[in-house]
């Protein structure tokens, strides 16, 4: 007998900044994600490459799902709930 | 147009406790009243100023390092504003407590209603044409960038957010101490005043100028009634100087 087998958990990409208000308040909605499912969390601070910081210093916090879903700026939890295909 | 003065004598019913509590509460909530009506123009620049100073400590507080005061200032703002990040000033690497539009909304109602106040609340309003004018860039720019049928700059957002704060200042608050103005009655000043004398009234200290008329109000002693007493001078061009202490007539 085969177990079924699990769906990859999502990949997450979680743009951010030390001092950023924005960000905090998203690192806290992912952290009540992930009491709600599971996912693998790549954190990246823009100011370790400064072509990722010209790319993302006015936009900050952005969250990549999979390479593909993207929420950015002020962010609802019902939003990322919904990215996460939890709603 | 008479200007009146009334003294009015309140009977407080209940315990002597009770009364106090209601004599309390009614001073108060008339010095309340009575600072709203002479200082609402202060007050609001107040609060419009200190809105501003909010939103510009946020980024100088993250520098210093004081994070947790920034954080809840930041937090507090998202009351007035949305705090788009792509839609917002920066100062040293820290995002403003609001965007741009909303900071340039609330920048040109505060120094807008400062120029009111400075003016001594002189300062003529607007006709209502132009106020519409005026907010009618925002409301274009607005709601274009809203539908996405395009994205808005930091150049238009300010720009349209300026002229809709001062729009909205320069029409309101003429017009809101227009109708205080007509809606209570001028107090006459104090060298003015007339005293009841034995039935008669005499002008205490002062000339009155021409064309001035003053009135005296007094208060019955009995309770619950307030009777006035009317008496008015009438000076015309011609007859200024001061009354004439054996008659107190001009």
């Amino acid at each position: 007998m085969t177990k079924a087998k699990e769906p990859a958990p999502a990949q997450v990409t979680f743009y951010t900044k030390a001092g950023c208000h924005l960000c905090e308040e998203a690192r806290d909605m992912l952290e009540d994600i992930a009491a709600l499912t599971t996912y693998e969390l790549t954190e990246i601070d823009i100011r370790s490459n400064p072509a990722i910081f010209e790319q993302y210093r006015y936009r900050i916090p952005v969250i990549i799902i999979n390479g593909e879903t993207i929420i950015e700026g002020r962010i609802e939890f019902q939003d990322l709930a919904r990215a996460f295909q939890l709603r | 147009m008479a200007i009146q003065q009334t003294n009015v004598t309140i009977n407080y019913a209940g315990s002597p406790p009770r009364q106090a509590l209601n004599r309390f509460m009614n001073n108060t909530g008339r010095l309340a009243g009575n600072f709203l009506m002479d200082y609402w123009a202060t007050v609001l620049t107040a609060m419009l100023g200190f809105l501003v100073f909010a939103a510009l400590s946020v980024p100088f507080l993250s520098y210093l390092g004081l994070d947790g005061i920034s954080k809840q200032i930041f937090f507090s703002l998202h009351a007035v504003c949305a705090q788009i990040p792509s839609h917002s000033f920066y100062v040293f690497g820290h995002q403003l407590g609001m965007c741009a539009r909303n900071l340039s909304i609330y920048s040109a109602m505060f120094l807008g209603s400062l120029i009111f106040v400075l003016s001594k609340k002189r300062l003529p309003g607007i006709p209502w044409w132009i106020w519409v004018l005026m907010i009618l860039p925002l409301a274009v720019d607005g709601t274009t960038q809203m539908f996405g049928l395009r994205e808005s700059t930091w150049e238009l957002r300010v720009l349209t957010g300026t002229l809709f704060g001062l729009a909205n200042v320069w029409f309101a608050l003429p017009l809101i101490q227009k109708t205080i103005l007509q809606s209570t009655p001028a107090q006459p000043h104090k060298s003015y005043q007339l005293q009841p004398s034995a039935g008669n009234a005499s002008i205490n200290t002062g000339t009155m100028p021409a064309g001035m008329i003053s009135t005296d109000v007094t208060s019955d002693p009995i309770e619950h009634n307030v009777v006035t007493n009317q008496v008015e001078f009438l000076i015309l061009p011609g007859q200024e100087g001061s009354p004439d202490p054996a008659t107190n007539r001009h």
